[in-house]
């Protein structure tokens, strides 16, 4: 889900990407030669293993303990869902007035 | 819409004369790239670079010279395409227009010169520690650290850019 979410965000990047180190020189007619065919192997392979990597150092140092879902539902940081034990703010509001 | 097809034309053709430019161009033609760019990798490196002519900036004591293909042209030509995609929803006029070609015009200069920067100095680091990782030879260390940099600068340039963008006024209608 994560990894996934990475490439919607990186895709404009990536395609720009691809599209001046790939598709420019085909359609220039670059040659198929040895060189060309393993520079455009690691131009393909090197970023979306990059996306995977840094998903994989953000779960594992960043933010290790927080699930998907919760984040995606509630944001980074705040919760919408109140601290165990505390009363809602309006009983106290009642109490002191 | 019309606008918009306009503002893309006009940068594709922008993109087509950059990197018609590039080809034909010797390593002092290039001089607008490669002098900052070498600035800043002495700052970051603490190395100097002199000017060596036709051939580009060279530094005796790493023996490493930035030269054209250094210049990281192609990077420019992806940043400018990838900012005018990002922003062309915030043309309206001609005023917006000339607006936003401008600044992706800007901001993709002024990131060749950073992300360029970085590259070339991580690289030169990665030439003065060549034990590190000895399982792929050094021109492929070299080639995976540039599109590494490459990659990774292009998707901080975007992510400041979307953020900027999402600050910024929203779009209003326009004449």
């Amino acid at each position: 889900m994560r990894v996934a979410h990475a490439f919607r965000r990186t895709a404009l990047p990536l395609a720009s990407y691809y599209a001046v180190t790939l598709a420019v020189p085909l359609a220039n007619g670059a040659e198929l030669s040895g060189a060309f065919v393993e520079h455009a192997l690691a131009v393909l392979v090197v970023p979306p293993v990059a996306v995977i990597v840094a998903c994989a150092v953000h779960a594992l140092f960043i933010s290790p303990d927080q699930p998907d879902d919760d984040r995606l539902k509630y944001g980074a940081s705040v919760t919408t869902r109140p601290c165990s034990g505390a009363a809602p703010l309006d009983r106290h509001i009642g109490r002191s007035a | 819409m019309k606008m918009k097809l306009c503002v893309l034309a006009a940068a594709v053709l922008i993109a087509f004369g950059m990197k018609r430019h590039y080809t034909t161009a010797r390593a002092d033609d290039l001089r607008w790239i490669l002098s900052p760019t070498a600035q800043l990798v002495g700052a970051m490196t603490g190395t100097t670079f002199t000017w060596q002519p036709r051939e580009g900036y060279f530094s005796r004591d790493r023996l490493f010279l930035i030269e054209k293909s250094c210049a990281g042209i192609n990077f420019m030509v992806a940043a400018f395409g990838m900012l005018m995609l990002a922003l062309l929803h915030r043309v309206g006029s001609g005023r917006s227009a000339a607006r936003v070609l401008g600044v992706s015009l800007l901001a993709s200069y002024s990131a060749v010169m950073l992300v360029n920067a970085v590259r070339i100095a991580v690289a030169m680091w990665l030439a003065a520690h060549p034990a590190a990782l000895s399982t792929f030879s050094a021109a492929d260390v070299h080639r995976f650290e540039g599109i590494a940099v490459y990659f990774g600068g292009l998707v901080l340039l975007y992510e400041i850019a979307q953020r900027l963008d999402r600050r910024a006024a929203p779009v209003g209608r326009t004449p």
